[in-house]
């Protein structure tokens, strides 16, 4: 039965792309569905499917949604081809137009034994704040599962806040870690797929070029990056892979 | 070989132990590090209080084994814990000692000894001459009597020019008369 993993949270920079890398580690069997007005993903590119959004917040609002929902046809489309595991990387300012469309096709998503579930981004910014109980309620009548993983990136959420999801919503939590600069760089630049595959054989090389010491410090910050993502994003990943 | 990670959780598993072991091998690096460095003699160890290849703690024990190394000896006595606490002991013993109750009774009879005793000594003079007066006693006894010169005598109470002096008579007691006051040295030196 196909699954399909809706990663969304409106407000940019709360860290959607690192949660769809995490899962990504987790399930290597899911593929990838990218809405982004530029590609990231880049170094999944075997696993993915792009679909650039062009449509800006003001002119989804211009239009009622017309300018959006033209380009989300290639999406659904997608979804609807969906056979295995599908993690679905909803860009900012794109999750509002999409969920309502998945919401009104959910029917003959089922048709085709497709199921979904969401998982919302949350950090303490205001913005990410006030989006995370509006997605999960848009998507509360077509999805069977919901998660919300709190990115402490900027801090701690409120713990009313996070009470204030509700039941039903599966909570995890992403800490804040101090990276090493350089392992901050490799991380932007080859994201977890390449800690997980390459880092270890990488390792004299980055010996080489920074030093012993710095080397093995940025092997164990993002080794414990890695893992604390995947850890933040399992609950969502065994969802998928059940 | 090791069984590629095929669930979620196996991969969750494998990513936590990749973590520790690079946890591991930094460690391992900055400890054996740190031993090269404390082979070295304190002034060289200084150069590498900043050693990138130390980890935070290994850089405190470097730091402390320079402080323990350039430290001079402390000469000064300082008892020790178990004298310490002897010491605690002993003022506790002593603080309850002092405030017994028959302790403090035996403090107030002493102190009211004391006083009397204090007020019955009489104020002490020498005579500079041979001093004539009439000495009475408590039952009309009435006797003429010279104080030889430079002898000591219990002075009761000095008025104006006179001195009232007592002196002992095994049969009377106390004898009570007059002198001048003049031929007393009230301040002699003993």
């Amino acid at each position: 039965m196909p699954r399909i993993l809706l990663v969304a949270q409106d407000k940019g920079g709360s860290g959607k792309t690192v949660l769809v890398r995490a899962l990504a580690e987790c399930l290597p069997a899911a593929r990838l569905i990218e809405i982004e007005a530029g590609r990231r993903l880049v170094e999944l590119d075997d696993r993915l499917a792009f679909f650039p959004v062009r449509a800006e917040r003001g002119e989804i609002n211009r239009t009622g949604g017309a300018a959006a929902r033209a380009e989300f046809d290639g999406v659904l489309n997608a979804m609807a081809a969906a056979e295995g595991p599908v993690i679905v990387d909803v860009g900012a300012n794109t999750a509002g137009s999409l969920l309502p469309l998945i919401r009104e096709a959910s029917g003959r998503y089922g048709r085709r034994g497709i199921t979904f579930a969401l998982l919302v981004v949350l950090t303490s910014e205001p913005g990410a704040l006030a989006n995370a109980p509006v997605l999960l309620d848009l998507a509360a009548p077509f999805v069977t599962a919901r998660f919300v993983v709190e990115n402490q990136v900027e801090g701690p959420v409120d713990p009313a806040a996070l009470k204030a999801l509700g039941k039903g919503v599966t909570l995890t939590r992403l800490e804040l870690l101090s990276l090493d600069a350089r392992a901050n760089e490799l991380l932007q630049q080859g994201g977890l797929r390449f800690i997980g595959e390459d880092l270890a054989a990488a390792e004299d090389n980055l010996a080489a070029k920074f030093g012993f010491a710095e080397a093995g410090r940025i092997v164990e910050d993002l080794t414990a990056f890695r893992a604390k993502a995947m850890a933040a994003a399992a609950p969502a990943a065994a969802w998928l892979e059940s | 070989m090791a069984r590629a990670p095929t669930t979620v959780q196996d991969r969750l598993r494998a990513a936590r132990e990749a973590e520790r072991a690079a946890a591991r091998r930094v460690s391992a690096a900055s400890r054996t590090r740190l031993t090269e460095l404390l082979r070295l003699v304190p002034r060289d160890r200084m150069a590498h209080l900043d050693d990138p290849a130390l980890t935070g703690p290994d850089r405190v024990s470097l730091r402390r084994s320079i402080q323990v190394a350039l430290a001079k000896p402390r000469r000064r006595w300082r008892p020790n814990g178990r004298m310490l606490a002897r010491g605690r002991r002993f003022g506790v013993w002593l603080l309850r000692g002092v405030l017994h109750p028959a302790v403090l009774a035996l403090l107030v009879v002493a102190g009211g000894w004391f006083e009397l005793a204090r007020r019955a000594t009489p104020q002490v003079g020498r005579t500079l001459q041979p001093l004539a007066t009439n000495l009475s006693g408590p039952r009309g006894f009435v006797m003429t009597y010279t104080v030889p010169a430079n002898s000591w005598v219990a002075i009761d109470s000095l008025e104006r020019d006179l001195a009232w002096i007592r002196v002992w008579e095994p049969r009377q007691g106390y004898l009570h008369g007059a002198v001048w006051r003049a031929g007393l040295d009230l301040a002699p030196a003993r």
